[in-house]
């Protein structure tokens, strides 16, 4: 329950998060937009840091094989405004995850959309347009 | 002799700094220490990498808790790589202020800045009240401050666990709270004092307290890009978590 | 629409700002300087990814830029100079130095979204930047530049003021920096000079002009306006680049080739 209330206020404390993203790198980089990737797995970490902050999730192979991901999200500056914090995203948090291959090949990926399993959208700052995240110029 | 040092004691103590003209105690300019407190807290030998120089703490003692200090000896064991300072991390508070590179105070009335010239630290310390962010953890903490006669009183909260106090792996925890004093106590001279909190580490309050002397040579400070020189000589320093390193992937669904 | 109508079109557009700035008599600091305290986010749009007009790409919104000066909003470089951006911009666009973690340069450091807070002590204009934690000390005391060969990430600001407008002059450039992640590259042999003008409580027009003769044919302009932050409680949060990124350990040899 307790885990269930702390995942829904995030959802309302971002859900009308602007849309003006921005990566201090170029995506191109790093990131390879012929490669988008859908991923579903459990959180065994966040971690809150600039100039990207990493969700790490488990994720399980069509072998069983169990693989962690890192998930590339925004600054974490504008959702600490918003009161997002380490404790945020229980472990263990079932996830899915839309987003862009890492072009080298790992087990990383550039992370446009996170979904909560009932549908509602996790904070995803991300460097690819359209997705919420960093922190907006107004 | 002993008639002069005690001249000296008796000016020092009379000293009072110079207001700024908005009525503030003035600790601007541009500061150093000559200790070697970056290197070790505590009264120490020279060693490799380690200048020699005599402690900073009161008492000389670090009351760690004794479920800490297998941590502290860690992290000396693993120091050359594992100091943050080793790879060109931000110094943390209150290192910054005893890092071997000179820094600036500026004041308005409203605030007091404190610019590094190692990699780009800039503390900005309110002295009017500003509510935090909760939650919210960094490397330099989150400071309010304000004043007590002639000295700058600076409470900070909200560290995260990364920092050391020296390079021989004196640490803290994310409930680390500091308290820090600056007076000026000569015209060339701070003095500076810490005290130290923090339940997870230390049994109890600990402080620190030693002298910060002016430059009087430098318009400004510089730039030391630590990283980006090591970058420049062929060494980068990369971090990351060590599981995103080059994992090979499974196939996985692609839409 | 004609060209005259056209014209005066642009003069009458351009009048309010003109006007304002000149009747707005911003707050002034306790030394009789005009006060841009406070915290401001750039109205530069797009610029970030690249300060020249360029059209949408993948992850990189379109925009005019920024550029005013020349006429067509383009750097005007010497020939062997815009082969030299060409190639950055096609083939190693992982040698920007800001994805290291560099600080930005002048004026990058402006148009680099994050915001940033104006602290006005006497003698002296700080800037500091919640992008990478940078900050700038512009000396308003009347020193002079430092010796020409200290060579700074962020060059060496000093600054006057011309009526309400601080005038910020920007020497002792490194030569590593870029102005966007498009390939625009500088020399240490870069000036820049800043114009910070208040037009009303909430708005200051920032203009920098660009000067390098290794480079550039001619001087080049660009300017933006800077907002004024109101949220209630804001305030600049640490922005530690080096320690958290774990990106480049991804880069790989031709991770930097675009992917158009």
């Amino acid at each position: 329950m307790r885990i269930a209330l702390a995942l829904a206020a995030i959802v309302i404390a971002t859900s009308f998060y602007g849309v003006s993203v921005f990566a201090h790198h170029s995506f191109a980089a790093e990131f390879d937009v012929n490669k988008p990737i859908t991923l579903k797995g459990n959180v065994t970490k966040i971690d809150l840091v600039n100039p990207h902050s990493w969700l790490y999730i488990d994720v399980k192979d069509a072998d069983g094989k169990v693989v962690n991901w890192a998930i590339e999200m925004g600054s974490p500056n504008g959702l600490i405004r918003r009161g997002v914090s380490k404790t945020s995203v229980p472990v263990g948090t079932e996830v899915t995850v839309e987003g862009y291959r890492a072009k080298d090949g790992s087990a990383t990926a550039n992370g446009t959309t996170i979904k909560l399993p009932d549908g509602k959208q996790l904070f995803a700052g991300s460097s690819a347009p359209g997705a919420p995240g960093g922190e907006p110029n107004r | 002799m002993i008639a002069i040092a005690l001249g000296i004691l008796l000016l020092a103590q009379n000293y009072t700094a110079p207001r700024t003209p908005d009525g503030q105690p003035d600790l601007q300019g541009i500061w150093q220490v000559r200790n070697t407190a970056s290197w070790d807290l505590q009264d120490h030998t020279g060693g490799y990498k380690i200048p020699a120089g005599l402690g900073v703490v009161e008492g000389g003692e670090i009351p760690y808790l004794p479920s800490a200090l297998a941590q502290k000896k860690k992290n000396f064991e693993n120091r050359l790589t594992e100091d943050p300072v080793e790879k060109c991390y931000i110094a943390g508070v209150p290192r910054t202020m005893y890092l071997p590179f000179p820094f600036q105070i500026l004041q308005t009335p409203d605030a007091v800045v404190i610019a590094s010239e190692y990699v780009h630290t800039w503390r900005w310390i309110p002295i009017t009240p500003l509510a935090r962010y909760e939650g919210y953890e960094s490397w330099l903490g989150d400071p309010r401050g304000h004043w007590e006669g002639n000295t700058l009183v600076v409470e900070s909260v909200g560290f995260n666990d990364q920092t050391w106090f020296d390079h021989v792996g004196n640490f803290h925890s994310d409930a680390l709270k500091l308290i820090e004093r600056f007076t000026r106590t000569a015209p060339d001279t701070l003095t500076y004092e810490v005290t130290v909190e923090d339940p997870k580490v230390f049994s109890r309050p600990w402080k620190m307290r030693m002298p910060i002397y002016q430059h009087k040579d430098m318009t400004r400070v510089l730039e030391d890009e630590c990283y980006l020189n090591a970058e420049d000589a062929g060494k980068p320093i990369r971090g990351g978590h060590p599981e995103d390193r080059g994992t090979p992937a499974a196939p996985q669904k692609e839409r | 629409m004609t060209a005259r109508v056209a014209c005066l079109t642009v003069l009458l557009l351009a009048l309010p700002t003109f006007l304002t700035s000149q009747s707005y008599s911003p707050k002034m600091t306790s030394d009789g300087k005009p006060s841009l305290e406070g915290f401001w986010n750039n109205q530069a749009g797009s610029a970030p990814w690249d300060i020249e007009p360029h059209p949408a790409a993948f992850t990189v919104p379109a925009g005019t830029g920024i550029i005013v000066e020349p006429s067509d909003k383009k750097i005007p470089y010497k020939p062997e100079a815009l082969a030299k951006r060409n190639d950055l911009r096609d083939n190693h666009i992982f040698d920007d130095p800001q994805g290291h973690c560099a600080p930005s340069g002048i004026p990058r450091q402006t148009y680099t979204p994050f915001g940033f807070q104006i602290v006005q002590p006497r003698g002296a204009v700080v800037i500091l930047y919640e992008a990478e934690h940078a900050y700038r000390v512009i000396r308003t005391d009347g020193s002079g530049h430092v010796p020409k060969n200290i060579k700074l990430w962020q060059g060496d600001s000093i600054g006057h003021w011309e009526g309400n407008t601080l005038v910020v002059d920007s020497t002792n450039f490194n030569g590593r920096t870029w102005l966007d992640m498009a390939g625009n590259f500088t020399t240490d042999s870069l000036h820049v000079v800043e114009r910070y003008t208040p037009v009303d409580q909430n708005t200051i027009q920032y203009e920098a002009t660009m000067e390098d003769p290794t480079i550039y044919t001619k001087p080049w302009k660009m300017t933006f306006a800077l907002r004024r932050n109101t949220q209630q409680g804001y305030y600049i949060l640490e922005f530690a680049c080096h320690e958290g990124e774990r990106d480049l350990q991804h880069y790989t040899e031709d991770t930097g080739k675009t992917g158009k």
